[in-house]
């Protein structure tokens, strides 16, 4: 049966999408909003109670899940732009953007409602321009297989040879992939949710980067340079700081060196030999390869949680490895950007 | 003997001592400090059963706390207590089950304690003081250089010998604009620097006056003249110099004040030199309980003006209360006070500090006079000896 009111649509996206965020998060929504609650039982009944009162509306909830969302949990790709095409006019006049839209081809997703759809392959559902942001959201049902044991089967004989069979459970999930243009900062970013070792992030890229062109054309692009990003992050952790490395890897003519904290949460200029020995490593004669950084999420820009955020040197990736608001997300992307 | 030498006897009592002295030292330095009963005995030369046991006192004194740490069998990543909590299973980095890498989550046994890291030492500005060219500074810079196991920086600032320098306003004013302006240049070299810009700086004697004033100063040309942690040794700044000031204003981090209980030089600097006094003698004036974390006073009962420089202390001192100064975290700096604070400081009648400074200055001028009278009566007979 089709969605008719705004209220049976905001039940739909918080049952659909809402709840399958992250606890924190939700309760962030509720906290303003009524009761919280402390499972998702609970959290399901009081959004529910919420929207029939009136106190969340279907605009809060689509501005949260835009927030949430897809935010964390995934891998960036950061670029610089060239500033002539971020000081192009057409990025301070929003009917000069309709216009690149349309002729791009992409005016039927221009300004779109936030999606509730799971296509079944990634598409393209919203393409927006807001506060200076250009953003294009694209969504799938994605599935994978979550290991249960519960449901092996015990070794078997078949003819001559012995089986075992271990059982895997189908799970869904939407995934929400991400493109970012920040025509102030020349910056740009991607943001892509699936396993960095998988064919589907490769065509996820190519998928983005084929829809993109027509706006932020690739050429236009220059990698960020994340090995440079890790020695330099883990140069300025020496001192304090809002984040810590917990492992790092330098390389260098053929060498590479690693330092790590063997205690979860802690990073390791926290111990002071360790941190000494990291000092006499000259900057600049190192690369970074990898490297975990504990970053501290800014309370005032969504939950305030400690995330670890790994670098990936050579891949030149970043894998955000816990769920943040948006504005987490570039408060991170902003601070590894300042100091690189 | 001392509450922690108590707590650590009864740590000891009946077990491995090379554990436990392997232990202490551990736990002597400052920072995070975390180990499994293995890792100890490997270290100490000890059994692991002994090291078990060694650890688990600790924590029952209190100087330890005791954690588990889960980690999956599979890939070995830690697993949280959330993701131990959801029960399915599976490890949810590997999305491997643990059954299928063992009989489950593998467990082991850490004990830690959580402490404040020390500090890194920056680079260091080492300042002499009067009537020498600092012949220690030297000697310092070697210890410097061979202990941190790293590179440090050490800037050996000379002024020359300054003699009745010292007795002149302007000319004490144009040797501290020298210095101010000369860390501020070299700040400017290392600002980019890891650890900042900011020098530490031990400082003995005039070069304490000269420090303590730059800092001080409101000069706007020395507006980024801003120094780490301060070492002082024979200082002849006035006890009642405002050091509080000077950190409030974010110049200085912390200051050790050094002092000699037998400093002649430090307790006279006072009546000579206007604007000294004897805060390497008897300590700085006492401050309040919030600011004994950055000004540290800590006497050295019968040390002379000099004596931290005797090449059979200046080992012991530099390693024993310098180092520990400019590396452990602000919050331990006031264990290093020692010596009682004395009532505040009064200078000495005004009247007094103008005739010892007069005398000074005249028997500097009668010295001055009599060399130069023996140098012309000298070449007067040189001359006359040519001529004949």
């Amino acid at each position: 049966m089709p969605v008719t009111t705004d209220a049976e649509r905001a039940k739909e996206l918080a049952r659909d999408v809402v709840l399958s965020q992250g606890n924190v998060f939700i309760k962030e929504l509720l906290r303003e909003k009524g009761r919280i609650g402390a499972t998702k039982e609970d959290f399901a009944r009081n959004l529910d109670s919420a929207i029939d009162d009136g106190t969340l509306r279907l605009a809060d909830i689509e501005e949260w899940v835009q927030r949430v969302e897809g935010w964390g949990l995934q891998y960036i790709y950061l670029w610089q732009v060239t500033q002539a095409f971020a000081r192009q006019a057409k990025w301070r006049d929003a009917s000069s953007i309709r216009r690149a839209v349309r002729v791009a081809g992409l005016a039927d997703v221009w300004g779109a409602a936030t999606a509730q759809a799971f296509p079944e392959a990634m598409t393209l559902t919203r393409l927006s321009y807001d506060d200076g942001r250009l953003l294009f959201e694209w969504h799938e049902a994605g599935s994978f297989w979550v290991r249960e044991p519960s449901k092996d089967k015990p070794p078997e004989l078949e003819g001559d040879e012995i089986y075992r069979y271990d059982a895997y459970r189908q799970r869904g999930e939407r995934s929400v992939m991400r493109f970012e243009f920040r025509p102030a900062q020349a910056v740009a970013a991607a943001f892509i949710p699936s396993p960095a070792t998988t064919g589907a992030h490769a065509a996820a890229l190519n998928q983005m980067f084929a829809s993109v062109d027509g706006l932020v054309p690739r050429r236009q692009l220059s990698a960020f340079n994340v090995g440079q990003a890790i020695s330099r992050l883990d140069d300025a952790q020496l001192r304090p700081s809002d984040f810590r490395t917990q492992t790092t890897r330098l390389s260098g003519q053929g060498a590479y060196v690693e330092f790590g904290s063997t205690v979860p949460g802690h990073g390791y200029r926290e111990v002071d030999t360790i941190r000494e020995v990291r000092l006499a490593v000259e900057p600049g004669t190192v690369t970074g390869d990898t490297a975990t950084i504990l970053f501290s999420a800014p309370a005032e820009a969504g939950p305030a949680r400690q995330v670890r955020v790994q670098f990936y040197g050579r891949d030149g990736r970043i894998w955000v490895r816990a769920q943040m608001t948006a504005e987490q997300i570039w408060v991170l992307l902003d601070q590894i950007r300042s100091i690189t | 003997m001392s509450g922690d030498d108590e707590r650590w006897a009864a740590v000891a009592a009946g077990l491995s001592q090379a554990c436990v002295d392997s232990l202490r030292a551990r736990l002597a330095k400052p920072g995070l400090m975390d180990l499994t009963a293995a890792e100890l005995a490997s270290t100490a030369g000890c059994e692991p059963a002994e090291a078990e046991d060694v650890l688990e006192r600790s924590v029952t004194t209190g100087l330890l706390t005791r954690r588990v740490e889960t980690t999956c069998p599979c890939c070995s990543e830690a697993l949280s207590p959330e993701d131990l909590a959801a029960q399915t299973g599976v490890c949810p980095y590997c999305n491997r089950a643990f059954v299928d890498c063992g009989s489950g989550p593998e467990e082991t046994v850490h004990f830690s304690r959580e402490a404040e890291a020390g500090r890194s030492v920056p680079w260091v500005l080492v300042l002499h003081g009067m009537n020498t060219r600092g012949a220690w500074q030297g000697e310092l810079s070697w210890l410097i250089a061979t202990t941190y196991g790293r590179s440090v920086p050490v800037f050996i600032y000379k002024y020359g010998r300054i003699r009745t320098g010292v007795l002149l306003g302007w000319r004490r004013r144009s040797l501290t604009r020298k210095l101010a302006q000369r860390i501020q240049d070299l700040a400017g070299q290392r600002e980019h620097d890891r650890l900042g810009p900011r020098p530490d700086v031990i400082a003995h004697s005039f070069g304490t006056w000269m420090l303590g004033h730059a800092l001080a100063s409101t000069d706007s040309n020395l507006a980024d003249l801003a120094v780490g942690r301060v070492v002082l040794l024979g200082s002849i700044l006035r006890p009642s110099f405002s050091w509080t000031d000077v950190v409030a204003r974010g110049r200085a981090e912390a200051i050790l004040n050094h002092y000699g209980t037998a400093d002649i030089w430090a307790g006279l600097g006072g009546y000579v030199i206007y604007d000294a006094g004897p805060s390497g003698r008897r300590g700085f004036d006492s401050v309040d309980a919030d600011e004994r974390q950055t000004l540290i006073d800590r006497d050295e009962p019968g040390f002379g003006h000099s004596s931290f420089f005797q090449p059979a202390q200046m080992r012991k001192v530099y390693l024993d209360t310098w180092k520990r100064f400019l590396t452990e975290p602000l919050t331990s700096l006031p264990a290093l006070e020692r010596g009682s604070r004395a009532a505040p400081w009064r200078p000495p009648p005004r009247v007094l500090r103008l005739a010892a400074g007069v005398m000074a200055f005249a028997l500097v001028a009668a010295v001055v006079a009599l060399v130069a009278t023996a140098l012309v009566l000298g070449l007067i007979r040189l001359l006359s000896l040519a001529i004949r």
